[in-house]
């Protein structure tokens, strides 16, 4: 269980303060199909971030299975990111220089595995890039740089996928086959939280919870 | 003669090489700064992020300690005697003791100016860098 307590995170800025997430209290159940909406800069991004154990909140506590993230050092975060968490991103963030099957195989260099290049080949061809292999980014639709993403997300097996707006930056059928691909992760018993302000990942959801100005728009609903 | 203002040019060729390999190191980080984000998205520690960059610089300083000393020695034979007005081209030769310290110095020198831009790396914020488009 992820559990969220009266987090709040601002960012200090030349301009002043800003609150990006104000007093955030959520529970998100294992195997959990959560979608989080609201409009650009609502806090989406912060909310997975903070899941993530990649920014520290301000104040109050963010815990995964009983486990503050806060309360552990840095190495022990990025190791429990490398272990748990699978990251898909409206950008991609693929590294532009290494093709597809070295950055799958980046996932795995964060947790030491050996004989990963079964798994990675399995997970090329499971979304739909064999023979796509030695291709780089820049030679790829954004339909394939998001599955090479997912790949990568689903490499470490984690049990947790964080997506933050995956489907903002393809046409209609790539979402869709995105989406379908986070559907079969949580079928599989995965806990995914997807951020967006579309409307399409909405049928594949457990739960929405709407974000408005840092806030939770249905505190009761979380 | 000759010594003396070598004594007086080296120092100075050092220091700026040191700066030189430096500003190249932090203009490295800042190309890199989005898979620095990643690599710390997926789960990499910073002691493997800082082996990355020391490792660069190393291989780096090692690959230019050997063409520097091959380059420098080739040189040094073919324009040498004429500059520096010698009658026997044999006062000029190969020192492998030159290429020792080279190997040695050279990638211990890189790695030193590589430092602070890879402690620079290591701190970056990843939640700041890969909201950046």
């Amino acid at each position: 269980m992820i559990c969220l307590e009266n987090v709040v995170k601002t960012y200090r800025t030349r301009k002043g303060d800003i609150t990006a997430l104000n007093d955030i209290n959520l529970r998100i159940e294992k195997g959990e199909f959560v979608v989080v909406c609201g409009p650009s800069g609502c806090g989406k991004t912060t909310l997975l971030m903070a899941i993530a154990a990649m920014l520290h909140p301000t104040s109050g506590t963010v815990s995964v299975e009983n486990q503050g993230l806060y309360e552990m050092s840095v190495q022990a975060r990025a190791k429990f990111r490398a272990e748990n968490i699978g990251f898909v991103f409206q950008m991609f963030h693929l590294v532009p220089y290494l093709n597809v099957m070295e950055n799958v195989l980046l996932a795995g260099g964060a947790v030491d595995k050996k004989s990963t290049h079964a798994k990675a080949l399995e997970l090329i061809e499971r979304f739909g890039l064999a023979g796509r292999h030695y291709h780089k980014p820049s030679e790829l639709s954004a339909g394939e740089k998001q599955r090479t993403a997912i790949a990568r997300a689903l490499f470490n097996n984690p049990k947790i996928i964080l997506a933050d707006e995956p489907t903002g930056n393809l046409d209609s059928d790539n979402a869709t086959s995105v989406l379908g691909y986070l559907s079969e992760f949580h079928k599989a018993g995965g806990t995914v939280i997807l951020a967006t302000h579309g409307v399409q990942a909405k049928q594949y959801a457990d739960r929405m919870i709407s974000l408005h100005n840092g806030k939770v728009a249905d505190p009761d609903k979380s | 003669m000759v010594k003396k203002l070598f004594a007086v040019i080296v120092p100075f060729v050092v220091i700026a090489c040191g700066v030189w390999i430096g500003v190249l190191a932090i203009m490295n980080v800042r190309d890199r700064q989005q898979e620095i984000g990643i690599m710390r998205a997926l789960g990499y520690g910073s002691g493997r992020i800082t082996a990355l960059f020391l490792g660069k610089a190393l291989t780096i300083g090692l690959v230019g300690a050997l063409a520097g000393f091959l380059v420098g020695t080739g040189l040094a034979l073919k324009f040498g005697p004429p500059i520096f007005e010698l009658t026997a081209k044999t006062m000029i030769k190969p020192e492998s003791s030159l290429l020792l310290y080279c190997l040695v110095f050279a990638p211990v020198f890189a790695a030193i100016s590589s430092f602070i831009p890879t402690m620079i790396a290591v701190t970056y914020d990843p939640a700041v860098t890969l909201r950046e488009e």
